[in-house]
């Protein structure tokens, strides 16, 4: 849902306003970098990434049909630029794995219990780490993660308890070690 | 039979009534899904939790505005190596409007001078075909290179 104010800045950065479209930046800047954070695993990537992402919006924003699915037109570019990335990231290292980057110091929780869950993410496929994050970080409902995705619903249910079956493994052999 | 590939469904509250009460019904008697069902929820609330206590770095969102700034004139001065001549040929048609008797006495003169120039350049032609054809290449390439160039400063200037 969008409220009439975040309809209307939209609506003035669709028309090239650029103060609207920084008040969108300031409004999303933390979903986007997690979002990326998280599929990526490496925080210059992701600020990077998350950079482009932005840019990309700012230029298509005019082919945004309907103000109100922004967010989900938003993770949708963030997504898709993402796994381009890890793409390229497989290319460059010519390996089928993706690299388990090193964590960069965070701060917040417990570091051991936060290098635990983000290893753990980083060693998912990409597509579990996707529903993952879209739906236990960015709250999107099954439907919605189907349109974003362009999977059907039944798939989304499906990945989503896998990706979860495979967390759980990896994170409690890591727990284990 | 366990219907463990239902209970995420059922812990996002995606499941429909029917399906809700046969899972419940399962859990009451399933000490097995029933720790499954608790393993996710707390993995499902770390990861959460894990996920949100990440935040941008320090002045992220200044580096993204400039950014989208700086494409934003990118695009917009890109737009002027069509712009100029455009205007330039604007330029010379409102002059002409504004002298139009004169403009009348130098588009005949032009007309006197064009004339002659094509005439010379027929028979310049007819005799010299090859320096001609080559001529002509050259003079259309270096025309070409000149806009291109044109073009490539006024992006370089906007970055």
């Amino acid at each position: 849902m969008v409220d009439e104010e975040l309809s209307r800045i939209i609506d003035r950065a669709r028309r090239g306003d650029q103060e609207a479209f920084s008040e969108l930046v300031i409004r999303n800047k933390g979903y986007v970098f997690r979002h990326a954070y998280g599929m990526l695993g490496d925080r210059g990537e992701a600020e990077d990434a998350a950079q482009e992402i932005f840019i990309k919006a700012f230029l298509a924003l005019r082919n945004l049909d309907d103000v109100h699915a922004f967010s989900s037109w938003l993770l949708r570019i963030a997504s898709n630029l993402c796994k381009d990335k890890l793409k390229q990231r497989a290319k460059n290292v010519k390996t089928q794995e993706m690299p388990n980057e090193t964590i960069p110091d965070l701060y917040g929780v417990d570091p051991a219990l936060k290098f635990s869950i983000e290893e753990a993410l980083a060693r998912l496929s990409v597509d579990h780490r996707e529903i993952l994050l879209l739906h236990d970080v960015q709250g999107f409902r099954y439907e919605e993660i189907a349109e974003l995705t362009g999977i059907p619903i039944g798939t989304v249910k499906s990945r989503l308890f896998s990706a979860r079956m495979s967390l759980r493994k990896i994170w409690n052999k890591e727990e284990g070690n | 039979m366990h219907p463990e590939d239902e209970l995420s469904a059922y812990l996002d509250g995606e499941l429909h009534q029917e399906e809700r009460d046969r899972i419940d019904a399962h859990l009451e008697n399933c000490p097995s899904c029933r720790s499954l069902l608790e393993e996710f929820i707390e993995l499902k609330g770390t990861f959460s939790s894990v996920m949100f206590s990440i935040s941008e770095p320090d002045g992220f969102e200044n580096r993204v505005i400039e950014a989208v700034a700086r494409e934003y004139r990118v695009r917009n001065l890109g737009k002027l190596w069509l712009f100029v001549p455009m205007l330039a040929v604007m330029l010379f048609g409102l002059v002409a409007v504004a002298c139009w008797p004169l403009a009348i006495q130098l588009l005949k003169g032009l007309l006197v001078i064009g004339k002659a120039l094509l005439y010379t350049t027929s028979l310049a032609v007819a005799d010299m075909p090859l320096f001609s054809g080559v001529a002509g290449v050259l003079t259309l390439i270096l025309l070409i290179a000149s806009i291109l160039s044109l073009r490539r400063l006024l992006r370089s200037t906007a970055r």
